[in-house]
């Protein structure tokens, strides 16, 4: 029972990284890196708690909230980058900067300590419903990606945009709706964390989560089985060596433990490279498209 | 089709061009390369916008924006370069953007019954599991025209289908479109530059040259002759002028020499020629016949696979463009924004590009060493002003980025900088493709001079007025090989014209 | 397009004042006050003046080294990583080798240099060699050097410094003097490294073909030059000077490793980079640009105005900079159309 209890323990910080990561994962399977996810999941969390605090206090609208808003700065780096075609590594960083910025600033400008009292109600193994909705996202991406129309145009689009393009396919479209709605999924990972996990909003909450989704994504190698399972192996690391570390052991410095992902993607890229293999990244990924 | 025109910034593609097609006919569109074929089907697939004209289908003017409206409107194309996806089954590339569903899924046993229907209908037999990275040219063909047809094409515009196949496949692909057409609903554009398939294959040719159509006439009306002369045309834009040069040493010599294209294809496939000094020696073909290659391997970016390439008697094959400028190998390439110049830097520092690290460019500055390492601004902004006078660049200012010249001023800029390092071999890849009539004239004058001058000249041109008027002799390439070699006083632009697309 | 690149301006400007709108309202201070309270602490006397240019001090030296790999054509996003390797370095060289105090000096810049050279080396040989991509390797490499120096300060160089994860500081005969507390020489030598960098970008053969090899590569590589040893290069240069920025915040600044030693600095430089349009001589003024908002910001804290304002700032300055340029893009892409 109690080793029960430390699972899902471990296991409820899960949506927080799963969540990102597969925001990430879907903007870029459509060709758009989406390298603001550190600012846009702050940003979520700070609008998460935002609607807490207005919006009569419901954690679910809040969640809402917190999609919407990323939803909205996807739309922001979709306009950016696929409308004005400005290079996706330099709107990211800007967008980055910009995001955690305003996250932090208008917390502490708008809500001045808000702590959140309310929890998740519906439990199944002590796990709230947002941890099931994860695992249900995952599923359903997983078959939209393999057996529905949806799917297969999203991964044309990031493969040979000029195919997709002659098969009728609105390039463009294409790539604005699975990055802002991507934006959408990585903003509830962040009003998850600051709403569920910490209770409230907190400077430099996200510490980096952003990036290590992004690692997963590469890590996964854009497979989206991969990131499922990456993720939940690093939220098992995490959760593991925090405890172990508390009951004394420690077989790798803990320090090293929460760079295992992006080691790992060092590894893997470095190693496909010199296999001469793509490691599974999207061909089109990062370039932007034009037709004539 | 009427009157469809089509301008880019230097050359007017398409100059009211009227085309019909009638149900169930193979009609073929045929014209040297650069006479706008591929642009006039780009417009009618929705890829290009139409300045001028008008497109009507079954009598009913519509507006074809983007390649959706054209499938909409039953117009399938397949390009010249695939369009596959990589990552996808040959399955799921054919039902890409009209997939089959039941509920919210996809149908892929629907699919793949009504695609071996089609297939057996029209005899295209595909692996439908297959990856396409992994088929042959001729399989991705069919998974090309078998997306197509699955997307209700009714019309199907081939663009230079043949190119990439081989022999037996091009006689299986000509059988498999005569099926098509032979039912009375599909009809057939066929492009080409190859003069005895188009008359094997088509009910009606319409003839492109620079933009225009010659005639349109039905295949039974004419023969090869016909058709070549009206594709070539018989202008003669310039006076042939060839003052005897003494000719020189043997330069350059590449024996049986062989490569592989970016996707792995061998499009060389054993060629052999020499250059000497005082002569320019033309190449002839329609591209796509193996010169990019052949020009990539002389210039050192991209590797043999077989041969040999021989400078100034010296074994020369596969050393690097560094070891081959040192050489005294000269590029004038036909990208010129893409292998030419470095468009965000001036125009002073794209003159002294390869020779930035020479005497008097670079000094050692205040270092021991031998190796140049700084700048010498003074030299560098002397000579770019004296060049950009002597090659008449027409800019503002020596300071200006390069990007910003117009084609004919990029191309003496480039030229202004492969003569200035007085190379004794001088590889000229289509100079003066889209530039104006004063460009090419300059051009071509400057060429003939570093002939005279005793200089070998290697020139790469689709353009047969130019090769014919510049060269002293003419290699005819045709399907990664050399056909012929011929004196160019002792050939005329017919009997040319027929040998690079195929005819003798 | 271009007048979309417009709309998308106006529609940050507005967002922009509307935020400044919203801070002064919801916190009852006057607007005049913030900007007064703004321009007081980063120009408003001798001291503030020179804490600015205390803390444009890293920024500039890390722009400098991000806008050699820029020019070269390379994305190096590990600017961070990279200042951390070389405060790692200097405190090791300082703590560990017992070297006299001016030879301690020199070794910890020239070892910091190479190191951190060599870790940037690392994802440039990986993109010359591989085509690997190197925004995401960079990336990645900044938090291993974070793990390594948290690694560092948690155990083995933490000794006696108690619970708080830092190192011991190093020798004060070790340390920059300063010109006048609290800016140290190091200023200086940002400013030699300036010119040093225009020079060597701009007026020698090797700064040429670094030029090239970003502009074009192919024409580059058609025409002679060794792209491939020249990207590595690039990135073992730019690698290096962002390493003598993470030297000079130990040897000038804090006097030891801690934890956000590199204080984003590296972010930051990438913003400065780019505000420069990647030119040497420019950059003194974009990362000054950068101080002032960081210095300026930092004294709002007193208001009631978190830090983060900064980050902010510098996202929309970033953007605002960014849009103009899509304009000018499009006409270039327009430009270069040909036919068939």
């Amino acid at each position: 029972m109690r080793v029960m209890q430390q699972i899902s323990s471990i296991l409820s910080f899960f949506p927080v990284i799963g969540l990102a990561a597969l925001g990430g994962f879907l903007s870029q399977k459509s060709g758009v890196w989406n390298l603001s996810l550190e600012g846009i999941m702050a940003f979520g969390a700070f609008s998460g708690v935002f609607a807490y605090h207005y919006f009569g206090g419901s954690i679910w609208v809040s969640l809402l909230f917190g999609f919407l808003m990323g939803f909205v700065i996807g739309m922001l780096l979709s306009a950016l980058t696929i409308r004005l075609s400005l290079d996706q590594v330099v709107v990211g960083f800007g967008l980055w900067f910009l995001t955690e910025g305003l996250a932090g600033f208008l917390y502490n400008t708008l809500l001045p300590s808000v702590k959140v009292k309310e929890t998740m109600g519906f439990r199944i193994f002590s796990l709230d419903s947002v941890f099931y909705l994860t695992l249900l996202s995952f599923g359903l991406i997983h078959v939209v990606m393999k057996n529905t129309k949806q799917g297969l145009t999203v991964v044309a689009v990031g493969e040979n945009p000029r195919a997709a393009d002659v098969a009728g396919i609105d390039v463009s479209k294409v790539r604005w709706i699975c990055t802002s709605l991507g934006s959408g999924f990585v903003g509830l990972a962040g009003a998850y964390l600051s709403l569920v996990i910490l209770q409230g909003f907190t400077y430099n909450l996200v510490a980096g989560y952003g990036w290590t989704a992004f690692a997963l994504i590469l890590f996964g190698r854009w497979k989206t089985s991969g990131v499922f399972w990456g993720s939940l192996f690093f939220t098992f690391l995490i959760g593991a060596q925090t405890r172990l570390q508390v009951a004394g052991f420690t077989f790798i410095p803990p320090e090293f433990v929460v760079i295992i992902p992006h080691l790992g993607v060092i590894v893997a890229l470095a190693t496909a490279g010199a296999m001469g293999k793509k490691a599974g990244m999207p061909s089109a990924l990062g370039v932007h498209y034009d037709r004539e | 089709m009427r009157g469809i025109t089509k301008r880019f910034p230097e050359v007017v593609a398409n100059d009211h061009v009227d085309f019909d097609l009638r149900r169930g006919e193979i009609h073929s569109i045929l014209g040297e390369n650069g006479a706008g074929k591929t642009t006039l089907m780009n417009i009618l697939y929705g890829l290009y916008r139409l300045d001028e004209g008008e497109i009507r289908v079954n009598g009913q003017r519509v507006s074809i924006g983007a390649p959706k409206d054209a499938i909409d409107l039953g117009i399938g194309m397949i390009h010249q370069s695939f369009t596959l996806v990589a990552g996808l089954t040959v399955l799921d590339n054919i039902i890409l953007g009209r997939e089959p569903t039941r509920g919210p899924f996809l149908d892929r046993e629907r699919a793949d019954r009504e695609i071996i229907e089609l297939g057996e209908r029209f005899k295209l037999k595909v692996d439908l599991e297959a990856r396409p990275e992994r088929l042959s040219a001729s399989g991705k063909q069919k998974v090309e025209i078998l997306k197509a047809l699955y997307q209700g094409a009714k019309v199907l515009i081939m663009d230079e289908p043949t190119s990439v196949l081989l022999p037996q496949e091009k006689e299986e692909l000509m059988r498999a479109l005569k099926e098509i057409a032979g039912e009375g609903f599909i009809s057939v554009i066929f492009i080409t530059h190859k003069l005895p398939e188009a008359l094997e294959i088509s009910d009606r040719i319409t003839i492109l040259r620079r933009g225009r159509v010659v005639d349109t006439i039905n295949a039974g009306d004419v023969d090869v002759k016909d058709l070549a002369r009206m594709m070539v045309g018989r202008d003669v834009l310039f006076d042939i002028e060839r003052a005897e040069s003494e000719k020189g040493e043997r330069f350059l010599e590449v024996e049986g020499l062989e490569a592989f294209d970016d996707t792995g294809v061998r499009t060389l496939k054993g060629v052999s020629f020499e250059v000497r000094g005082g002569e320019i020696l033309g190449i002839a073909g329609v591209s796509g016949n193996g010169q990019e290659e052949l020009i990539d391997v002389i210039v050192g970016l991209r590797k043999a696979s077989a041969g040999k390439v021989f400078i100034n008697g010296g074994d020369a094959t596969n050393l690097s463009p560094q070891d081959l400028r040192a050489l005294g190998v000269g590029y004038i390439p036909e990208d010129r924004m893409g292998r030419g110049v470095m468009p965000e830097l001036s125009i002073k520092e794209n003159l002294i590009l390869g020779t930035h690290s020479q005497k008097p460019f670079a000094n050692r500055g205040p270092l021991p060493f031998e190796n140049m390492w700084f700048t010498d601004q003074n030299h560098v902004y002397e000579y770019a002003k004296r060049l950009v006078e002597e090659y008449n660049i027409d800019t503002p200012s020596i300071e200006k980025p390069a990007g910003k010249l117009s084609g004919g001023n990029l191309q003496k800029l480039i030229l202004a900088r492969e003569f200035s390092r007085d190379p004794q071999l001088l590889i000229a890849d289509k100079p003066t493709s889209g530039l104006d009539i004063g460009s090419q004239e300059f051009i071509r004058r400057k060429l003939r001079g570093k002939r005279d001058e005793g200089k070998a000249i290697l020139l790469i041109s689709e353009d047969l007025d130019e090769v014919l008027g510049m060269s002293d002799r003419i290699v005819i390439m045709y399907e990664g090989r050399v056909v012929n070699v011929v004196q160019a006083e002792r050939i005329s632009k017919e009997e040319i014209g027929e040998m690079i697309t195929g005819l003798r | 397009m271009v007048r979309s690149a417009f709309y998308i301006t106006g529609i940050i400007a507005l967002t922009v004042s509307a935020i400044f709108l919203l801070t002064s309202l919801s916190l009852g201070i006057d607007l005049v006050e913030i900007f007064a309270l703004f321009l007081g602490s980063t120009v408003g006397s001798l001291d503030s003046i020179l804490q600015t240019l205390a803390r444009a001090t890293p920024i500039l030296i890390s722009t400098l080294g991000l806008l050699v790999a820029f020019n070269g054509g390379i994305w190096n996003i590990g600017g961070e990583g990279q200042i951390v390797v070389g405060a790692i370095v200097t405190v090791g060289t300082c703590l560990f080798l017992g070297l006299p105090p001016p030879l301690a000096i020199v070794l910890s810049l020239a070892g910091s240099f190479l190191a951190s050279g060599i870790y940037g080396a690392f994802a440039a040989f990986l993109k010359a060699r591989w085509d690997v991509n190197e925004v995401v390797i960079t990336m990645m490499q900044n938090f291993v050097a974070f793990a390594i120096l948290q690694y560092l300060i948690d155990g083995p160089w933490n000794w006696g410094v108690g619970l708080y994860p830092r190192t011991t500081m190093i020798p004060p005969e070790t340390r920059l003097s300063f010109i006048m507390s609290p800016l140290n020489s190091m200023f200086l030598i940002a400013l030699a490294l300036v010119a040093a960098t225009y020079i060597l970008l701009n007026r020698t053969v090797l700064g040429y073909e670094i030029r090239a090899t970003g502009a074009n590569k192919m024409a580059a590589l058609t025409n002679g030059i060794d792209t491939e040893r020249l990207t590595v290069l690039s990135m073992l240069l730019s690698g290096g000077i962002c390493g003598l920025a993470g030297s000079g915040l130990v040897l000038g600044t804090f006097f030891r490793a801690q934890a956000g030693i590199s204080g984003n600095y590296g972010f930051y430089a990438i913003a400065s980079a780019f505000i420069a349009g990647n030119r040497a001589l420019l950059a003194p003024l974009s990362s000054l640009l950068i101080a002032l908002i960081y210095e300026g910001t930092l004294s709002l804290v007193a208001l009631g105005i978190p830090h983060r304002l900064s980050e902010a700032m510098v996202g929309i300055v970033f953007l605002v900079v960014l849009l103009p340029k899509a304009a000018g893009w499009l006409r270039e892409v327009n430009e270069s159309d040909a036919a068939d």
